[in-house]
């Protein structure tokens, strides 16, 4: 019951309305003075510990912080699962970082009397007050107790134009009077009064929202022999660091089966809407099997790690073209691994960096968590993968990480498959990863007959609602969609959405429709303005934070947007709230652009919207985007990933990597990044790296980007001054690595050295820009000498200091030949491979300039003996392009490998690399003679590097020279622990090989004592009883107490050696 | 307004059309001009009329196979946002040499992007570009084989189309510029250094009479084909 009288709404004492903003952390509390007396301490921290987004506190008194300390604070309880834990604050907001999930009470008035005076304490409250602001806060809740007095920064604040939902809770008789003159002076619009008691309140909210909030997280666990357990992990996540906070765990609240008639109008059409809304749909099975192909490989996969342990991990990608089905697809396989008893993560659409030690950390507190249900008593060991899918927004702008991140899961011994969405177009950086595979490919393309197999499969759920469509129905739409006027247009599965729900017929197309809601229904300017920044964001598929959303003067715009819900909604916008902030988009990428390009094309539409200088509907996106990034609240701690995105993403300028959107417009993406508030711009190394890429990018392609070289200049300058920049940073984890800043910086250099070598710049300038380039090189060099792209710019570097010292020219030659021909062994990728091999192609070409014709007589120095071998090397090779040593005739090999151990070379350690490189080619198995080689080279810090390390100490296993072996293996350990070392144990190494038979050798071991749960150690016999880790799990009926005798074989990691079963591999 | 396609192309100096081929470098280019001028001044017919154009990946380094591979991949893209953005639509297939590289990369093509597709949107040179009668795809790739069974594994560039008397006269006048031949069921591939090839396309130019260029005047029609635009009136 309630009245509304002058805009202020005057609900029954008993009414809670705020229930459902506490479940989704939308409101924020104001406690004043007044209510906590009347409460009581106790029953006022009660309150206070519900999870608001944040608490202001005008009281700090003694008895209330003690009853907040004595909060419950035990992880597992629902409340802290929820909100985190509480943190009381009684200094400025910006002096203190808090966990990604915590419960802020900030006290304004500080701890004592004496905080409360100067003008500190002034600024400190402010602060605390502009929260609201600052994090747009949606709902507000004052608890003003029976003596009723506004906080005196409210009228201010709302005079200011801020608004929010506002409700007074307040038994003061004079409440209604108080409230309504204070409305009259704020112009506040909306008021709620609640006059309820404070005790009674506070009793009541408390007990109410603890009930409802049963939390708990019970997962679906499967056991050795595949038998479905339910396992409660409630707890195991970190509360203030919650990995549920970036993914969703499906539990088996989510798995419960639904008949098709069980789901609702409303459910159908929203599953047709957003089909990430709600799992039901998945449950009833809904989804249509578009490819089951994909989901026996997905299961297949997660069958294989039973038995194969975390080696057998797998990371797939679905290929997808824009608005075809990819996220329905990737929940829908992901739903049917969880209902396979394997646990599955998926990740939200928010933008979060993914960190692969966390989930791992995660996967390790929930298996203790599954250990300890002991589930599957009596069978063997067993400890089941894990699915992590991502749908296409996380990984967007950073392929090349994902798998690093699966390698930090796997290195914690975790067995898991993640699979990602990505573009139609592969992104280089994962085409250029062997170890990603394509699990599926969806497209707008279908055939007739499929399209009329899902038409039967959807009316199914249709039926009992009477929205079935008839067969002359569905024959028509895909005639229509398939071969008729839409053909082509690469939208089938979008229209049949609009379609299924009675949007469009089929005289009119989706772009149409979509352009006409927009213009007929939405007639206020500012929610316009806001759904075309939500329409642009989503074309580059990110959300649109709710604080960057256009001011409004009359009224919040968020609110704007959700009254006309049902106009909105069906333009496919819609509200998402994770953790405490909340993000607006449209559900496709593709109809953000429907609505961009109906707006283009629509004169005078755009000019009022203020784009009316946009070329094309590519350009207007640029434009609203720009005016995005420009926004001042971007710089908040809680958006830096988004923007972020703008540099490594959004406005990327990279054509070689397939970041070209708005390379026509470069000039304008610069710009639009340095309109980006210099606060976060010179804070972040991530944005200052991407940016300076972009300028290096245009400086270097002069086909592309036709500017003179002045232009050039200063985007080079430019470039390298925000990689210094971004060096003298402190680099957080997660963050830019000094590495990649290094490459970046010499790279740019050498560029910057070139073009000002042609605009005629003094030498000894352009010398001193090739020393900065050469110092940033070696920097990388120390940093990892593996590194692919390091070696790239380490080998470039060596070709054109050896163009300025031709005497010096055959040993470069030489040395790159080395680098660029190991580092193509390991490098699969066909573009890494061009780009490695173009620089062999330079130092043959270094080669010949410098060597003139080679004699085939008896050399007499170092340098004749390196150009014969190397003149062997290549001879009658007139086409050298993308060629690594696998592709030169093997005779040449062999030639030149003879001459590269011609008695003048023997000491020579490049002459050395390039040998054993030959020689791992064409003699793989002749472990004594690898040995040799790379032991001349063992103490050469410079040659000898960890991946040469790694192979150079399982050689010495294979010639049994295990206590050397194991020694190395520690070492290379701590060198592990120390820093990001890509390096690989090569096929030929893997397996501890019987040399005379070139078998795997079988070994005999014996079970030592300890161990970690999931591993315990054996004396191996024949490595001179060295203490090898295996995995309980692989020796499946074995009774592995300590003392037992078994067999095995031995596998090689970066690690050192493992005992594996005998049908292992 | 202008596309972005087109602004693209400005940029590059490109006459794009609606029906577009890019090929590996200039001398490709240069060889389909010489075929479609000679054409049209025997026969009346414009090879490059209804919106046909022909344009190379680029000069020197920027071109060859990794220039196909990333112009056509820019260019489709941004074809395919001038589509959606309502603007003029344009088409754009790769023609790779068929050697190594050019294979290579052609299948790099399709790998990286499931909607390219070999005999639809990318294709190699073969002796005998088999007709398509409006079938695309695996069943052309599957007729071009078959055709061509005869010299398959025999590499396959544009000069290979030009008559054997007119190479020999060129290797007669320019010795040093022929490196090797191929030979295979009466056809030859000749592999010229790189200074031989521009000596050969000057030669071409001076020297070559229409009935010299009739395969090269057949690739064209044969490319026509492909992407859909009227040949068969057209063919010698």
């Amino acid at each position: 019951m309630s009245e509304i009288v002058d805009r202020l709404q005057i609900l029954a004492p008993d009414a809670l309305p705020i229930l459902s903003e506490l479940d989704s952390r939308d409101a924020s509390l104001w406690l004043m003075p007044s209510f906590a007396e009347a409460a009581g301490p106790e029953a006022t921290a009660g309150v206070l510990s519900l999870p608001w987004e944040f608490v202001l506190s005008e009281t700090a008194s003694e008895d209330l912080l003690k009853a907040v300390d004595a909060l419950d604070s035990a992880i597992e309880t629902p409340l802290v699962r929820r909100r985190g834990l509480v943190h009381v604050i009684d200094v400025p907001p910006s002096n203190t970082v808090l966990p990604p999930r915590s419960l802020p009470i900030f006290l304004l008035n500080g701890r004592t009397e004496a905080d409360n005076a100067g003008f500190a304490a002034r600024a400190r409250r402010m602060e605390m007050i502009r929260e609201l602001q600052q994090r747009g806060v949606r709902s507000l809740v004052v608890l003003g107790g029976p003596d009723l007095m506004l906080p005196a920064e409210l009228e201010q604040l709302w005079q200011d134009g801020f608004q929010c939902g506002l409700t007074i809770v307040s038994d003061d008789p004079e409440a209604r009077q108080k409230i309504t003159e204070w409305q009259a002076g704020a112009g506040a619009r909306r008021v709620t009064l609640l006059p309820a008691p404070a005790a009674l309140l506070s009793e009541a909210l408390h007990r109410r929202y603890t009930e409802r909030a049963d939390d708990r997280l019970i997962i679906r666990v499967r056991d050795a022999q595949g038998t479905r357990h339910r396992v409660d992990l409630s707890g195991r996540d970190d509360p203030e660091h919650p990995l549920l906070g970036n993914y969703e765990l499906l539990s088996e609240a989510h798995l419960e089966y639904v008949t098709p008639e069980g789901l609702s109008s409303e459910e159908i059409n929203g599953f047709f809407r957003d089909s990430s809304a709600s799992w039901r749909p998945y449950a009833a099975q809904m989804p249509w099997p578009r490819d089951d192909r994909a989901r026996n490989t997905l299961t297949k996969a997660l069958r294989d790690l039973d038995r194969n342990g975390p080696e057998a991990s797998r990371i797939f990608y679905i290929r997808a073209e824009s608005g075809a089905g990819a996220t329905t697809f990737i929940r829908d396989l992901a739903f049917g691994a969880a209902m396979d008893g394997y646990p599955t993560l998926i990740a939200n659409q928010a933008p979060f960096t993914p960190s692969g030690r966390s989930v791992a950390n995660f996967i390790n507190s929930c298996l203790n968590g599954i250990t300890a249900a002991d589930i599957g008593k009596g069978l063997r060991q067993y400890e089941a993968p894990w699915l992590i899918a991502f749908d296409r927004s996380q990984w967007e702008g950073r392929e090349g990480d994902i798998a690093t991140f699966a390698r930090q899961i796997t290195e914690a011994g975790r067995r898991i498959c993640i699979v990602f969405v990505t573009d139609a177009l592969l992104p280089v950086a994962i085409y250029a990863e062997k170890r990603l595979e394509n699990l599926s490919d969806l497209s707008h393309e279908i055939s007739q007959e499929a399209a009329m197999a899902l038409g039967q499969h959807l009316n199914r759920f249709l039926r009992p609602l009477g929205t079935a469509r008839e067969a002359h129905e569905w024959q028509a739409f895909v005639n229509h969609s398939l071969v008729g006027p839409a053909a082509g247009r690469s939208v089938f599965w979008i229209a049949l959405a609009f379609w299924l729900q009675r949007q469009i017929d089929l005289t009119e197309t989706v772009q149409g429709w979509l352009y006409d809601q927009f213009r007929q229904k939405v007639t206020d300017p500012v929610v316009r303005h806001a759904i075309v920044d939500i329409a642009a964001m989503s074309t580059v598929r990110q959300l649109l934070p709710e604080t960057l959303l256009p001011r409004s003067e009359d009224f919040p715009t968020r609110d704007k947007l959700s009254d006309l819900q049902s106009t909105v909604g069906a333009l496919g916008v819609v509200r998402q709230r994770f953790g405490t902030v909340s993000h607006w988009a449209m559900i496709h990428d593709q109809l953000g652009r429907f609505l961009l390009t109906g707006l283009f094309h629509d004169a005078p539409a755009r000019e009022s919207a203020g784009l009316a200088a946009a070329q094309n509907p590519d350009h207007l996106r640029l434009m609203v985007l720009a005016r995005i990034a420009s926004n001042p609240m971007i710089a908040h701690p809680d958006l830096v990933e988004l923007a972020e995105t703008f540099a490594t993403s959004i406005f990327k300028i990279d054509p070689g990597q397939g970041r070209s959107e708005f390379a026509l417009y470069w000039c304008e993406a610069l710009e639009a990044l340095d309109a980006m508030p210099k606060t976060f711009r010179m804070a972040s190394r991530t944005f200052l790296h991407h940016s300076s890429i972009s300028r290096r990018r245009i400086a270097k392609d002069d086909l592309m980007f036709p500017i003179n070289d002045d232009k050039r200049a200063d985007l080079l300058r430019r470039s390298t001054g925000d990689i210094e920049a971004a060096l003298a940073l402190e680099h957080d984890a997660g963050g830019e690595p000094d590495l990649n800043l290094y490459n970046s910086l010499a790279h740019a250099y050498h560029d910057l050295a070139e073009v000002e070598a042609r605009r005629g710049t003094p030498a000894e300038q352009v010398a001193a820009l090739r020393s900065k380039a050469n110092k940033a090189t070696y920097s990388a060099y120390r940093l990892n000498p593996d590194n692919s792209y390091v070696l790239e710019v380490y080998a470039r570097d060596r070709l054109i200091g050896a163009s300025e010292d031709p005497d010096g020219a055959a040993s470069v030659a030489l040395e790159v030949l080395g680098i660029v021909y190991g580092a193509m062994q390991r490098e699969t990728a066909e573009l890494r491979r061009n780009a490695l091999s173009r620089l062999a192609d330079k130092a043959f070409d270094l080669l010949l300039r410098s060597a003139g014709t080679v004699d085939d007589t008896e050399p007499s120095t170092e340098g004749e003996a390196i150009q014969q071998a190397l003149s062997a090397l290549g001879d009658g090779m007139t086409q050298r392009e993308g060629m690594s040593l696998d592709d030169f005739p093997r005779t040449n090999r062999i030639d030149a490998a003879a001459r590269l151990g011609h008695p003048l070379l023997r000491s020579n350690a490049q002459a050395v690399r390039l040998r054993y490189i030959l020689a791992c080619m064409d003699h793989p198995k002749d472990f004594a003679l690898q040995l040799e080689l790379l032991e001349t080279l063992d103490g050469n810090r410079a040659i000898l590097s960890p991946q040469l390390d790694l192979e150079l100490t399982i050689l010495m296993h294979q010639r049994n020279r295990h206590h050397q072996a194991s020694q190395r293996f520690q070492k290379l350990r701590q060198l592990w622990a120390r820093g990001e070392h890509y390096v690989e144990v090569p096929d030929r190494l893997r397996w501890l090989l019987d040399e005379s038979t070139g078998q795997r050798r079988q070994v005999r071991a014996r079970i030592a004592s300890g161990g970690d749960g999931a591993r315990l150690h054996a004396r191996v016999q024949e490595l001179q009883n060295d203490r090898v880790p295996f995995r309980i799990a692989e020796f499946d009926g074995t009774q592995l107490r300590p003392g037992t005798n078994i067999s095995g074989l031995i596998s090689f990691g970066h690690n050192g050696p493992l005992l594996r079963p005998l049908t292992a591999g | 307004m202008i596309g972005l396609v087109e602004r693209y192309a400005n940029g590059k100096g490109w006459n794009v059309g609606t029906a577009n081929v890019l090929v590996e470098g200039t001398s490709d280019v240069r060889y389909l001009r010489l075929a479609r001028d000679l054409w049209q001044r025997e026969s009346n017919h414009d090879l490059f009329d209804s919106g046909f154009a022909v344009f190379e990946a680029g000069l020197k380094d920027d071109g060859g196979v990794q220039g196909v591979v990333r112009e056509l991949q820019a260019l489709r893209q941004m074809a395919f946002q001038d589509r959606a953005s309502l603007m003029t639509e344009r088409k754009f297939v790769g023609l790779f040499d068929n050697d190594h590289a050019g294979r290579k990369h052609a299948r790099m093509l399709c790998d990286m992007d499931f909607r390219v597709k070999h005999y639809r949107d990318v294709f190699l040179l073969h002796p005998i570009m088999p007709a398509s009668n409006g079938v695309l795809g695996p069943e052309l790739q599957r007729r071009a084989e078959a055709q061509n069974g005869s010299c398959a594994g025999l590499d396959w560039e544009i000069e290979d189309f030009l008559p054997e008397d007119l190479i020999r006269g060129f290797c007669n006048a320019n010795p040093g510029a022929l490196i090797r031949e191929q030979k295979m069921a009466g056809r030859v591939h000749r592999e010229f250094t790189r200074e031989g090839k521009g000596w050969l396309q000057r030669y071409v130019a001076e020297e070559t009479l229409v009935e010299d260029m009739i395969e090269v005047i057949r690739l064209i029609c044969a490319l026509r084909d492909y992407l859909g635009l009227e040949h068969q009136s057209m063919r010698p």
